[in-house]
């Protein structure tokens, strides 16, 4: 309901998930790895749509989430090295612990009337609380059991995730992300067309008027918001484990800032669009990261100015449309022609 | 305030009452200790000059603003500290001012939206069907609202505040910003609607409107009640007369 059904999206998302199931087994098993962590950070893009884009809740506090899960998962598993299975107990508990995070700050905020920008204000502040706080925590003052958070250096030898005997790394690693990723995307796109989906998005359009309609809208919106953390750390503790390290880097503002911008260049109210562009900006920065990836940043920057000018709801979402008139236009016209026609019929 | 006979003139239970009910913000006393009582199947309008305080009153009713002071009951239940979504739940409904439509979206999936909370899935469509029926608008539910016009997008909100199953509709002038034609059809849609038995209360500036379909009214000047009655009564009242002429 609500977006209306995009042709060109479906397809183009069974191409992408088809191409990505298959891709392993022509390219070299160091882009295989690389395309791992472009993926892992698309559930942080998943995030944001789903909280702003579906919701309307603007929030600067998805990198707060994604850090929580990064290093909570290192600092159990660090501590309880050599447990049974650790890591999956980990990775589960990490995601409940983002999203009890995130229903708490949800539950203060809108609980208490607090919305629109100001959620972007309180969440912004909290990153830079966190990315301030985690800087100067060197030292062994600063230690969890044994591990130490390690201040600006953050931690480091944290183990990849392991399921029973087999260790995943490499192509293991590549397909466990890439099968939660299509879980969960159509997860998201059943929820969008449930009872729930159509509240939230009516939440988004119009706050007062839906409470109006019997709709206890800020507990909607904490578990919006909850559900929006436990994805958020999800990616940082898929990201944690691809690169067996965490820094503070991960509550910065230009971590904070990134999914912000990428959602809303590809276009925020779509999942395929933002799991489409997050790839491919990761793909294009890590292309860049030989020359300096800041590159990547302003010409990011840049796009986004573009967009927000000309194709105000994402570049992605925009091909889509444009992609629909030209070839499923006819279809559709056809069909409205025959519903009204139908109706005449009816009431004559 | 002027007395009248409407008040001892039915034996029926009232649905909605105020008692004492004031809002003042900061210093300005936008209601001040209203008593309003509201009876089952009744159709009664809240008349007045800008600024008299009928909107705020709404806004009590449904929960928008807490009152300053004084109590609201609904079927004899206190709902002063109840949230608005738990005061639709027990069957109080509203059409606001400004149509509260989702206009990204179709007529049909507005419905739903207004729907869902209180039909099954099975029977909703039904539902929704019915009361595009009622209203006349079937031809409107694949229509995205925002292309709709101000009446159609009028009729579409009082079809939504009817899916919540009401059991007494607030009505924020229904008939501003209509033409002749469609403001006849308001009058007719609201009676309809009242003769099958729904409590209606309605915010009105229009005199012609409200002797057409009201049977009693209540008229406020400056957050206060200053007369009730039958409309007749109302219409031919000259304090009313001349609080409407500004004398």
């Amino acid at each position: 309901m609500v977006q209306g059904k995009i042709k060109t999206e479906n397809i183009v998302a069974a191409l992408i998930f088809f191409f990505l199931f298959i891709c392993p087994l022509f390219i070299d098993s160091y882009s295989v790895l690389n395309i791992s962590y472009f993926l892992s950070m698309a559930f942080l893009s998943l995030s944001l749509t789903l909280i702003w884009g579906y919701c309307g809740i603007f929030s600067f506090g998805q990198a707060v989430f994604f850090g929580i899960g990064g290093y909570f998962y290192a600092v159990l598993t660090l501590n309880l090295t050599g447990t049974s299975a650790i890591t999956p107990l980990g990775l589960l508990l990490g995601v409940i612990l983002g999203g009890l995070a995130a229903w708490i700050l949800g539950y203060f905020m809108f609980y208490g009337g607090v919305n629109d920008v100001f959620v972007g204000l309180i969440t912004l502040c909290l990153t830079l609380v966190l990315s301030t706080f985690m800087g100067q925590t060197a030292g062994s003052a600063w230690n969890i059991g044994q591990v130490s958070l390690g201040g600006f250096n953050g931690i480091n030898g944290i183990p990849a995730l392991e399921l029973g005997p087999i260790s995943l790394s490499g192509n293991n690693f590549y397909y466990f992300v890439l099968i939660i990723l299509f879980v969960i995307y159509c997860l998201l796109k059943l929820f969008t067309h449930s009872k729930v989906g159509a509240a939230i998005v009516a939440i988004r359009e119009n706050r007062e008027r839906t409470k109006m309609f019997g709709y206890n809208v800020p507990k909607i919106q904490s578990l919006v918001f909850a559900a929006g953390g436990a994805l958020a750390s999800l990616s940082g503790i898929l990201y944690a484990t691809w690169g067996n390290y965490i820094t503070p880097s991960a509550f910065a503002l230009s971590s904070a800032t990134i999914p912000v911008v990428l959602v809303a260049a590809g276009g925020r109210k779509n999942f395929t669009a933002s799991i489409i562009f997050t790839v491919l900006y990761y793909w294009f920065a890590q292309g860049l990261s030989a020359s300096g990836s800041q590159y990547a940043l302003v010409i990011l920057g840049l796009i986004l100015i573009l967009v927000t000018l000309f194709v105000p709801d994402g570049i992605i979402v925009f091909l889509f449309h444009l992609s629909d008139r030209l070839f499923f236009h006819r279809e559709s016209k056809m069909k409205e022609v025959q519903e009204e026609h139908l109706h005449e019929k009816n009431i004559g | 305030m002027k007395k009248t006979s409407v008040e001892n003139s039915t034996n029926k239970k009232a649905i909605l009452e105020l008692k004492g009910v004031g809002k003042y913000f900061g210093g300005l006393r936008a209601v001040d200790n209203i008593n309003l009582s509201v009876k089952k199947g009744d159709l009664h309008c809240l008349i007045g000059p800008n600024g008299a305080g009928k909107s705020t009153i709404f806004k009590m009713i449904m929960g928008v603003y807490k009152p300053t002071s004084g109590s609201i009951l609904f079927e004899n239940n206190a709902i002063t500290n109840k949230r608005t979504w738990d005061r639709v739940k027990l069957g109080l409904s509203i059409k606001m001012q400004i149509p509260g439509v989702y206009g990204d979206l179709t007529a049909y999936e507005n419905m739903k939206i207004a729907a869902q909370n209180f039909y099954k899935r099975r029977e909703m469509n039904n539902k929704i069907m019915e009361l595009f029926d009622l209203l006349e608008i079937t031809n409107l539910k694949s229509k995205i609202v925002n292309n709709l016009s101000h009446g159609q997008q009028q009729w579409l909100e009082i079809g939504m505040a009817l899916a919540c199953k009401p059991k007494m509709l607030l009505l924020d002038e229904p008939a501003a910003g209509l033409g002749p034609e469609e403001t006849n059809y308001t009058s007719d849609l609201i009676r309809k609607l009242n003769d099958k038995g729904l409590t209606i209360l309605f915010i009105d500036h229009d005199m012609d409107f409200v002797k057409n379909i009201a049977k009693s009214a209540t008229v406020l000047h400056l957050g206060n009640k200053f007369a009730e009655g039958t409309v007749d009564e109302i219409a031919s009242n000259q304090k009313v007369i001349d609080i409407y002429l500004g004398k």
